[in-house]
This record gives C-alpha cells, sequence and structure tokens, in this order.
C-alpha cells in the first residue's frame, strides 16, 4: 500500500517536474517578438481623380454697383430689393433744383459771352474802316505820323479783343454743357437688364457723389441668370487650377442637389495682398477661384457653396489605401543619427539628437514615404513613389508592383512597424469605405 | 488500565505541501485530526502572493503583451468611436492617456497588489464554501479554521497552475492558461463560449477534485457526494460569471 502511495507520488512529481522544466527552457530560448495586428489589401489598378475642396460663395457673373455721380437728395426710389429691371429703366431721381439754377445761370453766362463777342466784332468793324481810312489819308501825306498809329493801334487792340470774347464764349459753352451734364447724372437709369440685389439707401436720404470721393453705394444690380461659385484656394493648391476644370458643388441650401460648374478664372495674386493690416500676414494664404455654374437655379448671391474641383486624373493606375503610405527615415541615415519614424498623415516627425559628427551633423535626415508589404508573417519596409491621391487612395508610380499584399491599417499599427517586424492579419474595418476601380 | 492511544503520526510542512498534489486524503485526514496549524493555509497564501508578483511582473515586461493590451484599449476606443460616443480626436487622447497610465510599470504594481490580496481571499472565501456546503447540504459542523487550512492546502494547486499559466503565457506571447482556450485562435472576452472554453482549466478541476477530497474528510462523507457539492458550486459560480459578462457586454453595445 506505501509502495503504491509512494509509485503515484514519483509518478505525478515526475510529470509536474518534467513539465514545468520543458515549459522554462521553452521560455528562455524561444526568441519572442511583438506581433502586431494589421490589415492588409493588394496593390490593385484604379481610376483615380484628385480633388481639391474649398468652400466659397455663390455670386452673379455680372453685376453693378450704383452709385450718384452727383451728390444730393434722393427724391424718387421707384425699386425695391429684388425687383426685376430692364436697361433704361428709373432707378433713381436726385433732386435737380441746385443743378437746373447753375445749368440756368451758366446758360445766361454763354449767352452773355455770345453778346459781348458780337460787340467786339462790331467794334472791330469800325476800327478796320477807321484804320484804312487813315491809312489812305497817311499814304497821301495828309495826316500825321502819330494820328495814323493811334488808329492803327486801335484796329489792333479790336482785333485782339474780339479773339478774346471768342474765347470766353467758347468758355461759357462748356461751363454750360457741364452744368447741363451734372443737371443729367440727377437722373439714373439701369445700365443693364437684371434684379435689385441689394438696396442700401432711403427715399429722402443724401447721397454723396463719386466726383471726389468713393460715392455713396446705393443699390446693386445683378444678374442672376448667370451665377458663379467664388472659393479659396490654398496657395498649395492653385497651381494645379486651370481654366476649363469641372466642379462638382454642393450647395448648403440644396443639401439634395448637387451641381456642376466649369473653372473660369483663377486669381493671380492672393486675397488680402497688399492690405497692411498685421492680422493678415497670420491668415492662410488664399486664392479667389471662379466657377460657372452650369444649372439654372434660384440662387442668391451669398449662399454658400462648397466645390470638389477636379485637377487631375489617372486612369488604370496602381493605387494603395492612404493609410498605408507613411515615412520613415532610410536606414543608412539612422547610422549616422538615432530617429523614430513618423506617420506621414499625422504631419510631425519625433528626432533624438544626432551623434554624427563633421558635415554629416548638419545634415538633417530626409524622411522617405514608404509601404509595408507582407512578406509572410512579417513585413518589408519599400520605398515608394506616389503620384495623385483621392479621398481614399494614392498612385504608385514606383516600388510596388499589382496583386502584392500590403499593410493597409491601422495606422497605430502602421505607426509601430518597422522594417522586418512580425504581423498577424487582424479583421478588417467594419465600416471602411472603398471606391471601385 | 485503559491502553492509551499513540498520537497521531505528523508529516513536516513541506511534506504537507507536497503530498497535496499526490496523495491529499492522506494530508486532510492528518488535517481533521491535528490541532489547528496556521501554518498550513498561511505559506500557501504566502506563495500564492509571491507566485503571483512574480508573474506580474515578469508577464508586464513582455512587449508582446503589453501590445496586446494597448491594442485591445485601441479597440474599445475605435468601438466607441463607430458607435458615435467619441469622436476620433477624444478617442486618439484616451489612447494616449490609457498608454501612458497602463504602462508596464504601473501594471506590474497593480497586478502584484492584485495577486497578493487575490490569494488570501480566495483562501478564505473557499473555506467559507466548504463550511456552509457542510452545514447546509451535508448537515455536519466543523471548524471554519480547518476548512481554511483545507483550501490554503489546496490552493498548491493554484499556485502550480498560476506557474504553469505564466510559462505558456512566456511561450506564446499572449495571455494563456492551460485550458480549453488554448485551442481558440482569435480569443473574444466577450464570447460567452470563449469564456466557458477559458474557464475549463486543467488545474481548476484538480483544485475542485482536492477541495472535495478536504471537504469529504472533514465533513466525514464519501468523496462522490463532497464532489458533487463542489463541482456544482464551481459550475453555478462560472455559469453566473459568464452570464453577468454576457448581459454587462450587450448593455455596453446597446448603450
Amino acid at each position: 500500500m506505501a509502495k503504491n502511495k509512494n509509485g503515484r507520488k514519483l509518478v505525478i512529481f515526475t510529470v509536474i517536474g518534467v513539465a514545468l522544466v520543458a515549459l522554462t527552457l521553452t521560455a528562455i530560448f524561444k526568441k519572442k517578438e511583438v506581433i502586431i495586428t494589421v490589415q492588409t489589401e493588394k496593390v490593385a489598378r484604379r481610376n483615380l481623380t484628385e480633388l481639391v475642396v474649398a468652400n466659397g460663395k455663390i455670386q452673379p457673373v455680372t453685376q453693378v454697383v450704383i452709385s450718384p455721380e452727383v451728390a444730393g437728395e434722393i427724391t424718387a426710389l421707384p425699386v425695391k430689393e429684388g425687383d426685376q429691371v430692364k436697361k433704361g429703366d428709373l432707378l433713381v431721381q436726385i433732386k435737380p433744383d441746385n443743378y437746373q439754377a447753375s445749368r440756368n445761370s451758366a446758360e445766361a453766362s454763354y449767352k452773355s459771352a455770345i453778346a459781348g463777342k458780337g460787340l467786339a466784332q462790331a467794334q472791330l468793324e469800325k476800327a478796320e474802316a477807321e484804320f484804312k481810312r487813315n491809312q489812305e489819308l497817311f499814304n497821301n501825306k495828309l495826316e500825321s505820323d502819330s494820328v495814323f498809329l493811334e488808329f492803327k493801334t486801335a484796329y489792333e487792340v479790336a482785333k485782339l479783343q474780339l479773339e478774346n470774347s471768342i474765347h470766353q464764349a467758347d468758355q461759357a459753352k462748356f461751363g454750360l454743357d457741364k452744368a447741363a451734364d451734372d443737371l443729367s447724372k440727377t437722373t439714373i437709369l439701369a445700365p443693364m437688364d437684371g434684379t435689385v440685389s441689394r438696396l442700401k439707401s432711403q427715399l429722402g436720404e443724401r447721397v454723396l457723389g463719386t466726383s471726389f470721393n468713393m460715392g455713396t453705394e446705393i443699390m446693386t444690380i445683378a444678374d442672376l441668370t448667370e451665377m458663379e461659385a467664388r472659393v479659396d484656394i490654398g496657395e498649395m493648391d492653385v497651381v494645379l487650377m486651370k481654366p476649363g476644370q469641372i466642379a462638382h458643388l454642393e450647395v448648403d441650401a440644396f443639401k439634395d442637389r448637387k451641381f456642376i460648374g466649369t473653372v473660369t478664372d483663377i486669381a493671380n495674386s492672393a486675397k488680402g495682398l497688399g492690405q497692411l493690416s498685421s492680422a493678415s500676414s497670420q491668415d492662410a494664404t488664399k486664392f479667389e477661384v471662379r466657377i460657372r455654374i452650369q444649372e439654372k437655379e434660384v440662387f442668391r448671391p451669398g449662399m454658400s457653396v462648397n466645390a470638389e474641383i477636379e485637377t487631375r486624373s489617372r486612369t488604370n493606375v496602381l493605387c494603395v489605401p492612404i493609410a498605408s503610405v507613411t515615412t520613415r527615415i532610410p536606414k543608412d541615415n539612422k547610422t549616422n543619427s538615432a530617429s523614430a519614424g513618423t506617420n506621414s498623415l499625422a504631419g510631425s516627425t519625433n528626432r533624438s539628437a544626432g551623434t554624427a559628427s563633421g558635415s554629416k551633423a548638419d545634415k538633417k535626415p530626409k524622411d522617405v514615404e514608404v509601404v509595408f508589404a507582407v512578406e509572410g508573417d512579417h513585413v518589408k519596409m519599400v520605398p515608394v513613389k506616389r503620384g495623385i491621391g483621392d479621398d481614399n487612395y494614392y498612385e504608385v508610380v514606383e516600388g510596388l508592383q499589382e496583386g502584392q499584399e500590403i499593410v493597409s491599417g491601422n495606422f497605430r499599427a502602421i505607426r509601430d512597424l518597422e522594417d522586418g517586424k512580425k504581423i498577424v492579419k487582424g479583421k478588417p474595418a467594419e465600416d471602411s469605405e472603398k471606391k471601385t476601380p | 488500565m485503559p491502553a492509551t492511544l499513540p498520537p497521531p503520526p505528523t508529516t513536516s510542512l513541506a511534506a504537507r505541501l507536497l503530498n497535496v498534489f499526490a496523495t491529499p486524503g492522506e494530508v486532510f485526514e492528518e488535517v481533521r485530526i491535528s490541532p489547528v496549524n496556521h501554518a498550513n493555509w498561511l505559506v500557501p497564501v504566502l506563495l500564492a502572493a509571491i507566485v503571483g508578483a512574480i508573474s506580474a511582473v515578469i508577464i508586464f515586461s513582455q512587449p508582446a503583451i503589453l501590445q496586446q493590451i494597448h491594442e485591445q484599449q485601441a479597440k474599445m476606443f475605435d468601438q466607441s468611436v463607430k458607435a458615435g460616443k467619441m469622436t476620433q480626436a477624444d478617442a486618439d487622447k484616451a489612447v494616449a492617456m490609457a498608454e501612458k497610465f497602463s504602462g508596464p510599470t504601473v501594471l506590474k504594481i497593480s497586478g502584484s497588489v492584485a495577486a497578493v490580496f487575490g490569494s488570501c481571499a480566495r483562501v478564505f472565501w473557499w473555506a467559507l464554501v466548504l463550511w456552509l456546503l457542510g452545514l447546509w447540504f451535508l448537515k455536519v459542523k466543523f471548524s471554519y479554521l480547518k476548512a481554511v487550512e483545507v483550501a490554503g492546502l489546496a490552493s498548491m494547486i493554484t499556485i502550480l497552475g498560476g506557474i504553469v499559466a505564466l510559462l505558456l503565457t512566456v511561450n506564446f506571447g499572449k495571455e494563456t492558461s492551460p485550458s480549453l482556450a488554448l485551442a481558440v485562435n482569435d480569443f473574444n472576452p466577450k464570447n460567452p463560449l470563449h469564456l466557458l472554453f477559458a474557464a475549463a482549466n486543467l488545474f481548476s478541476f484538480w483544485t475542485i477534485g482536492v477541495m472535495s477530497v478536504g471537504l469529504a474528510r472533514l465533513a466525514g462523507v464519501r468523496f462522490p457526494r463532497a464532489m458533487v457539492l463542489v463541482a456544482g458550486y464551481w459550475l453555478a459560480l462560472q455559469f453566473f460569471l459568464i452570464s453577468v459578462g454576457a448581459v454587462a457586454g450587450n448593455l455596453v453595445s446597446i448603450k
């Protein structure tokens, strides 16, 4: 009985001992690797369209700001905001009384100048006749030199007086014309067909003319049949813009519709350039791009719009998901400085101080765009050259082949990946959206 | 003159701690007839605390384990983002905070503290279970401290199970136990079936068997009867825990 018990003890302790020793030896000598769970995708060919997204406002293509050329009180304002007007319709009547009086005064001055001219003409004729008569007497030695000279001088003076009166008549004519012109400017007519999109002044308001200053903006006439989206594009994207590019527009007021537009104008200078305000230097540099909207809709000036402009497109090119592209410092640069990789979409780089000496210490190692290709249960870091991209994919110009399996997520796993690390494929993200080629 | 009975043979503490693996019946019989000996439970508790603390230090030094913990945390926050409970930016901040406050040092300290308290609590809890099973179902009243000695000595099985689990974890690079969960590739703590597999632990069954022997000896009943009671309690507890876990998981998903 005791022998049986001792035998049983020996067997049990031997089994436990062997198992513990085996597990311990395995734990000590087994290579331990960190295994990172990733999602993978195959490099495939797709059609890519690069989009630049921008926000802006809808404005009429043609709009005119009506400002008076002469100052005065508004005595008639037969239009209101939203009214349709035709070219030549009365828009504003400014009180003409002062200008009427000025015109009348100018007319009287003109008439007076004409009369003066007539008087000078008569005096010239008289002086000419006396000069001719005395010239004959002087020639027949019947008159002295001094007397003849007097008549001659009188004749010359009369001629000059006539010339002076002619100029005065001209001056009075010009004054009359100006007064008449100012009088005509008290009546403002519509310069084109359109809609009164904004009315700033009211009946009875005193307005300033544009003669010596900015002038009061009374109203704005706009042609609402032709509308355009004016969007702000950043300086990095504006170089991709070209007239004729197609844009897809979403207007906040018409959420269930998408509109098509064509790029017509690209600003040469940035917005706010030349302004002296200190705040403008800190603002992002934006360029205005105008997109003509093809569809007709009841747009109102100032409506908000979001535009996706198709800048470049590629057909049937190798593509990888955006999340799969990250940046790393090449291995040969790592021997000169200790550094960590970064995720290109995060934007920031972590580097510790370098230990290289000489000229190499001055050179900052440059990040290289890479993708992690799957080789069995490890990854290989592959430098790639990137082309255009859309919301989900980047074009790969160099570095990868069609059908090659690459790590496509998640971004935290890609952040931690290095060349040669062990991976395990996890479940793909449930809500990942993939555009079909 | 009546004959005096010879004193019962006693084994050393080390012998008792080791013999509980092979001949638990003899060990518990000796415990039953001997006076209360606190070393029978104190030493196993101390050993369990030491093994638990060392396990926490070793496990949370494994880069693979830490990677999995962080991946699980990130996955949890990603699910919250998908459910619309938080934005991606908040989730990224939460992940960064979790990585900062669940670093190796914090995990090692908290794991060690949990091991110390857990080992103590486990022994007294099992002793209470044995005592109540004896009182309510077997209608036998025995000393609670005797039950503590039995539970303490039986916890040696659990200590061995902890060492094996530690070695398996280090070998496989993920938290592993000698259970049916070894056969599951992608263990999901929210899956009741996976939890059931994890509960089917070799050393848990061994401990139940040894506890049953102890209860049978203390109560003076046959082993099968004691086994039914102890195993029944364990099964009920596992089903309760798995059910509560499943309901809690569903409530979180619904919210």
